[in-house]
């Protein structure tokens, strides 16, 4: 599981990362 | 974060036409979560444009470090449950996948663009664009021949702004609108000064109201004041900023047919002062719905826009559109050459975007499937056979001042998820039981309303999707107020309303 953003930054490049939560849009919602 | 854009912001993102715009106070819209976030930023207009609202999020995302955490160029194309371990694989369209616990959309009421559904849009040889998808270069309108089509909100703007260097502009017009006026002005640094003191007045008073727009609904019926004093109100609401003429007026004209009328026929007595040659006048005065029951758009001289001699209106319902042609526009009378088509042709809003993604629960069931009869939530925020998925101003939620419902949104969900992690919780779910009983206070919210009598976007119509033909209950009607007391209900008893594992 991914806890921080620093880990969540490299999780990206790792297909085998559980995350916690994905948020599907970068728009006034999703910030 | 998944986003498909290159940066963030979502609708001000994307919509980069000329003329786009807050049609809600600047001042109202932004973030209230960062008392720092406010006392730091300067609002230059009351109803600020879209290059100064991207910017704001901007300032946001890195303000709170939210790059390391978004993915752009990334589009979402399938999210996928899988029970064996109560996760979802969300696909995107390069091919990469990820696992997660809990996946949250946040995709926006209206950002799943449409065209219309014309012959020949491909072959036409000038520029043309939809305008959700606006060049971030500028474009030059100078003794260009122009086309819009489509006079909504966007449309509306788009043309206004457009008029005022454009050669020549045709406005191709299915529906007019009750456009009132936005009257936008500078913020001085006085004004803002008095802004920031009171922003926690301001956004109680949002809170308050049925949209959590700064308007708060006029507690008198239209026929209980004499014809004077109505005239004189509506007079002041005309000449005020922003929806106050729609959110701040009598309590009965969004569902009483008399008063409804009554206020069509003062914004109707606007346009024909406005509009200089009567007949273009009565083309663009609503006959098929009255004011308020679409979304109104806001403008800053709009009508006065046909008085230019350079400016065309066609109004299709008389002569259609029957194709676009590799130089212009070909209605059932005439042809037309031009150099720029702009579609302003809307959305297919509030479930288009989820549409666009293969969202498969349970067993593999599809959302879109099992909205097809229309949405089916539990607040607006889970959907039952959906697990772990939750909706950040999904269908069935209000709308009206975005962020300010949004915030509440993801505050509501990031508890439910703080909730489960603390717990240990690996799937949450509304039941069936409850995302029947949420959808029917839904439509029953929305029962006597006059909007739900009219084709918009705001019940699910849209005539350029298949199967958007059929008017349905897509928002909640019952106020913010009462939105967010039923949600608190929901976590005072522990989540026990929904399936917890």
């Amino acid at each position: 599981m991914v806890y921080s953003q620093a880990a969540a930054h490299q999780a990206w490049t790792d297909p085998s990362t559980d995350f916690d939560a994905i948020i599907i849009g970068a728009g006034v919602s999703g910030l | 974060m998944f986003e498909t854009g290159t940066g963030v912001g979502g609708t001000w993102y994307w919509n980069r036409y000329p003329g786009a715009r807050f049609d809600s106070e600047s001042w109202t819209y932004g973030y209230s979560f960062s008392q720092e976030l406010l006392e730091e930023w300067d609002w230059e207009e009351h109803f600020a444009g879209q290059p100064e609202t991207e910017r704001y999020l901007n300032h946001v995302a890195d303000k709170f470090d939210l790059r390391c955490d978004i993915q752009f160029k990334s589009r979402v194309t399938a999210a996928h449950y899988q029970e064996d371990t109560c996760s979802w694989e969300v696909i995107l369209e390069d091919g990469r996948r990820y696992n997660t616990r809990f996946v949250i959309t946040a995709v926006g009421v209206l950002s799943a663009p449409t065209m219309p559904r014309f012959p020949g849009v491909e072959s036409f040889r000038g520029q043309s664009c939809h305008t959700h998808y606006w060049p971030k270069e500028p474009v030059k309108f100078d003794g260009k021949r122009v086309a819009v089509i489509g006079t909504g909100a966007t449309g509306v703007q788009t043309i206004t702004e457009v008029a005022k260097t454009v050669g020549h502009l045709t406005v191709f017009q299915r529906t007019p609108q009750w456009c009132a006026p936005l009257h936008n002005g500078k913020i001085s640094d006085g004004e803002m000064r008095e802004i920031r003191a009171n922003y926690t007045e301001i956004f109680a008073r949002c809170q308050q109201t049925h949209g959590c727009f700064i308007h708060a609904t006029d507690p008198r019926a239209t026929l209980e004041v004499t014809e004077e004093e109505r005239e004189a109100f509506w007079e002041k609401f005309y000449g005020e900023p922003g929806f106050g003429i729609w959110m701040g007026n009598f309590r009965d004209i969004l569902v009483d047919r008399e008063a409804n009328a009554l206020i069509s026929d003062f914004v109707a007595r606007k346009i024909r002062q406005r509009v200089k040659d009567p007949a273009v006048a009565e083309k663009l005065i609503p006959k098929n719905h009255g004011f308020g029951t679409r979304r109104v758009p806001l403008e800053s001289g709009y009508f006065e826009v046909y008085n230019q001699p350079n400016i065309k209106l066609v109004d299709i319902t008389e002569t259609p559109i029957e194709r676009i042609t590799p130089t212009g526009i070909k209605t059932s009378d005439a042809e037309y050459e031009f150099d720029i088509i702009i579609y302003a042709t809307g959305f297919d809003a509030i479930t288009g975007s989820f549409d666009r993604i293969d969202i498969r629960g349970v067993d593999g069931v599809l959302l879109k499937e099992k909205w097809q009869d229309g949405p089916q939530t539990f607040l607006g925020i889970l959907v039952d056979d959906f697990p772990n998925m939750l909706m950040v101003m999904g269908p069935h939620a209000g709308l009206g001042n975005f962020p300010r419902a949004a915030e509440y949104s993801a505050d509501w969900v990031t508890g439910l998820i703080r909730f489960a992690c603390d717990r240990g919780l690996n799937r949450i779910e509304a039941t069936a039981a409850g995302a029947t009983a949420w959808t029917d206070h839904v439509i029953e919210s929305s029962e006597g309303l006059l909007f739900t009598e009219v084709d918009s976007w705001m019940t699910g119509i849209n005539r350029n999707v298949e199967g958007k033909q059929i008017r349905r209950i897509m928002r909640y009607s019952g106020g913010h107020p009462k939105f967010r007391e039923r949600c608190e209900a929901v976590t005072a008893d522990g989540y026990r309303e929904l399936s917890l594992a």
